[in-house]
C-alpha cells in the first residue's frame, strides 16, 4: 500500500531516526532556553507548561552582564578583524610562495595550534602583569590573535590554492598590479572561504573561557567568565545563568546558520575547463 | 612598428635550460606560430614575451621598446590562455571590459568596444552570462574577445584550441584566421599541432629542446626542412627518412641504387638520411621497373578516400607511399621510384640538411 503520504516521504524511517537524533543532540540547548524563561520559583519545575517571564533577562540587564557581553563582542570582533587582515595576505603569500622554506613556515604556523593553551598561561600571565596588559581588552585581543592567526592562515591557504594562477596571469596582462589582482580577482573568488573563516575565527574567540578567566579580573572579563560569576556562596543563580548562556549562544547559532551555505558551497567552479 | 624581437634570450629553471639563445625578429602584423612538441620551450618563450616569466639572459623588444623587465601590464599585450582563464565571478561583458576598466577607460567607451567585439565574435546574446554557463567554444570566443577589446599591440595565443573538440577546433581555426586578417595585429600563436601551424601561420618558428630549429613560411619549411627533425615534424603523413650512402653520384641503399639530386656535393661513401615525402614516391607499372626503381612490399593499406596510404618494406626499411586511390592489398609487391629532384639529403650524424 503506497499512500500519498509515503510517496511524499519515501525515506520516512531514516527521517524519523534523524529527527530523533537531532532532538537528542539539541535537547540541552532547548532545555537551557526554556529554563531562561521560567520563573525563579519554578526553575526546575517539572511542568511542561509555565508562564514565561523575562525576569532573568531583566536582572542581567541591570547587573554587570551587559558590560561583559560588550567586552566579548569587542575582543572577539577585534581579534577576528586583525586576524583576517594579517592572516589572509599571509595565507595568500604562503599559497603562492616560491621561496625556500615556505612549507616549513606553514608547518610551524600550524604547530602553534597544536600546543596546549595551558602551557602558555603562566608565562602569559607574568608577561601581561609586567606589560600592563592584564585585565585589558587589548591583552585579550592579542592572545586571541595568536590563536586565530594560525586558524586563518590554515583555513584560507587551500582556498587560495584552488584559485587558478592563470586567472591572476590574465589579470596581470589585463593591467592589474599584484595587489589589484589580489583584491579584484583572487579575493572575490575566495569569498565563501573568507566568510567561513571569519565566522569560525569569531566563534573561537567568542567561546574562549580559559584565557579570559586567567588574564582578566573585572575590567575586561568576558561573557563566559561572567556566567561563572553567577555561581556564588549564597546560591547558584540558575535563571540568570540560563539567560546569559542563551545570550552567549545566540551569535554562535546565528553565524553558524549564516555560514552554513558557504561552508558547503564549492569554489570557483567553471573558471577553468580541463 | 610593433615588431617583436628576441635577442639572445635564455631561460633557465635552476639547472634546466628551457630556452636556449633564441633570437627572432617577428614581422609587424604577421601571425607567427611557435611550433614544437610539449616541453620544447615554445610556451616559455611566449610567457617571457608576455612578462609572466622572467628572462634569464637576453633582451625582448616590442617595437623599439625594451620590455625585458617591464610588468605584463606595461607591455600592451593581450593574451589568450589555453584554459581561457575567464574570471568566473564576472559576466561575459565584465570579462570583456575588465582590462579597459582597470586602465581607466570611460564606461561609455568600454560599452561601445565590448559591443563591437561581441558583435564580431557572435557573443552579443551571451553578455550577461557567467563563464560557467558557456560552452567550450563560447568560452574560447570570450577569451579572444577579451584580447580583442584591449586594442593591444601584440596578441599572444597559448594553444588556444587544444581544449576544443576536433570539429570546433577547425571552425575556430578559421575564425582566428579571419580575425587576424581583419584586425591586422601581430599575433604569436603557440601550438604543437602542425596542421594549425601550416594553415594559420605567416611564419613558423619550429622549436625543440629550447632551441629554434627553423624559421620560415609554412611552405618554405615544408619544401626545405633544415634538418631531419623538422623534416619529420612537418607534413602528414610524415616524411620517409631512409638510411643510405653516397656512391659516386648516386645513393646506395642495401640493395638498390637511387640517383642523387643534381648538383649536390657529397663526400663519397658518406652515410646519409634520405628524405622523401610519401606523395612524392612514384609507383610505376611493373613493366617499367628498372634499375632506378625498387620494390615496396606492402604491409598496410590505409584507404583515405581520395588517396591511399601504403606502408611497407623498401630496401629493408620502412616506406610510406601516398598514391591516388589504389586497390593494392597487403602482400602486394609494387615497383616504386624515388625521383631525384624530390629527395632531401641530410647528414646522418648531425641531421643537418646537405642539399
Amino acid at each position: 500500500m503506497t499512500s500519498a503520504w509515503q510517496r511524499r516521504f519515501p525515506h520516512w524511517r531514516g527521517d524519523t531516526v534523524t529527527a530523533l537524533l537531532v532532538l537528542l543532540v539539541l535537547f540541552p540547548f532547548f532545555y537551557l532556553i526554556q529554563m531562561s524563561f521560567r520563573p525563579k520559583e519554578d526553575i526546575f519545575g517539572g511542568g511542561f507548561f509555565f508562564s514565561p517571564t523575562l525576569e532573568h533577562y531583566g536582572a542581567l540587564w541591570r547587573g554587570n552582564f551587559p558590560f561583559s557581553f560588550v567586552n566579548s563582542v569587542v575582543t572577539a570582533s577585534c581579534a577576528t578583524v586583525l586576524a583576517m587582515a594579517i592572516g589572509v595576505p599571509a595565507a595568500y603569500s604562503l599559497s603562492r610562495a616560491s621561496f625556500g622554506g615556505a612549507r616549513q613556515i606553514g608547518l610551524w604556523i600550524l604547530v602553534t595550534r597544536m600546543a596546549p593553551p595551558i602551557a602558555f598561561t603562566i608565562p602569559l600571565f607574568i608577561a601581561y602583569r609586567y606589560a600592563g596588559l592584564h585585565d585589558t581588552r587589548t591583552g585579550l585581543v592579542i592572545v586571541y590573535l595568536t590563536f586565530s592567526l594560525a586558524l586563518v592562515i590554515w583555513m584560507m591557504k587551500p582556498f587560495f590554492d584552488a584559485v587558478p594562477r592563470q586567472l591572476e596571469e590574465a589579470a596581470a596582462i589585463d593591467g592589474c598590479s599584484t595587489w589589484k589582482t589580489f583584491l579584484t580577482i583572487t579575493l572575490p573568488l575566495t569569498a565563501p572561504g573568507l566568510a567561513a573563516t571569519a565566522v569560525i575565527c569569531f566563534i573561537q574567540s567568542w567561546n574562549d573561557f580559559f584565557f579570559a578567566l586567567i588574564l582578566t579580573r573585572t575590567q575586561a572579563s568576558t561573557a563566559p567568565v561572567a556566567i561563572v560569576g553567577f555561581i556564588q556562596y549564597v546560591g547558584w543563580e540558575w535563571g540568570r545563568m540560563a539567560a546569559a548562556g542563551t545570550l552567549v549562544m545566540m551569535p554562535v547559532v546565528l553565524f553558524s546558520v549564516l555560514v552554513r551555505k558557504y561552508l558547503v558551497r564549492g569554489l570557483a567552479a567553471g573558471s577553468i575547463k580541463g | 612598428m610593433s615588431t617583436v624581437s628576441l635577442e639572445g634570450v635564455w631561460k633557465r629553471f635552476g639547472d634546466v635550460v628551457a630556452v636556449r639563445d633564441v633570437g627572432l625578429q617577428l614581422p609587424h602584423g604577421g601571425l607567427t606560430v611557435f611550433l614544437g612538441p610539449s616541453g620544447c620551450g615554445k610556451t616559455t618563450t611566449l610567457r617571457m614575451i608576455a612578462g609572466l616569466e622572467s628572462v634569464s639572459e637576453g633582451r625582448i623588444l616590442i617595437g623599439e621598446r625594451d620590455v625585458t623587465w617591464l610588468d605584463p601590464k606595461d607591455r600592451n599585450i593581450a593574451m589568450v590562455f589555453q584554459n581561457y582563464a575567464l574570471y568566473p565571478h564576472k559576466t561575459v561583458a565584465e570579462n570583456l571590459g575588465f582590462g579597459l576598466k582597470i586602465r581607466g577607460v570611460a564606461a561609455a567607451e568600454i560599452a561601445a568596444r565590448v559591443a563591437n567585439a561581441s558583435q564580431l565574435l557572435g557573443l552579443a546574446d551571451l553578455l550577461e552570462r557567467r563563464p560557467k554557463q558557456l560552452s567550450g567554444g563560447q568560452m574560447q570566443r570570450v577569451a579572444l574577445g577579451r584580447a580583442l577589446v584591449r586594442d593591444a599591440e601584440v596578441f599572444l595565443l597559448d594553444e588556444p584550441l587544444s581544449n576544443l573538440d576536433a570539429k570546433l577546433r577547425v571552425q575556430m581555426r578559421e575564425e582566428i584566421y579571419k580575425l587576424h586578417r581583419r584586425i591586422g595585429k601581430s599575433m604569436i600563436y603557440v601550438t604543437h599541432d602542425q596542421i594549425e601551424a601550416m594553415t594559420l601561420a605567416d611564419g613558423i618558428v619550429i622549436m625543440r629542446d629550447g632551441v629554434v630549429q627553423q624559421v620560415g613560411s609554412p611552405l618554405e619549411i615544408f619544401d626545405r626542412p633544415t634538418n631531419v627533425y623538422v623534416a619529420g615534424f612537418i607534413g602528414t603523413p610524415e616524411m620517409n627518412l631512409l638510411d643510405m650512402r653516397a656512391a659516386g653520384g648516386n645513393l646506395a641503399g642495401a640493395s638498390c641504387i637511387v640517383s642523387a639530386p643534381a648538383g649536390c656535393a657529397i663526400a663519397p661513401d658518406a652515410p646519409l638520411k634520405v628524405g622523401i615525402r610519401p606523395d612524392h614516391v612514384v609507383v610505376v607499372p611493373d613493366s617499367e621497373a628498372d634499375s632506378s626503381s625498387g620494390w615496396l612490399e606492402v604491409d598496410v593499406c590505409e584507404h583515405l578516400g581520395t588517396t591511399t596510404l601504403l606502408i611497407g618494406g623498401f630496401d629493408g626499411q620502412r616506406l610510406r607511399v601516398l598514391t591516388p586511390r589504389s586497390n593494392a592489398r597487403p602482400g602486394d609487391r609494387l615497383a616504386v621510384r624515388l625521383p631525384a629532384d624530390r629527395l632531401h639529403l641530410f647528414d646522418a650524424g648531425s641531421g643537418e640538411r646537405i642539399h
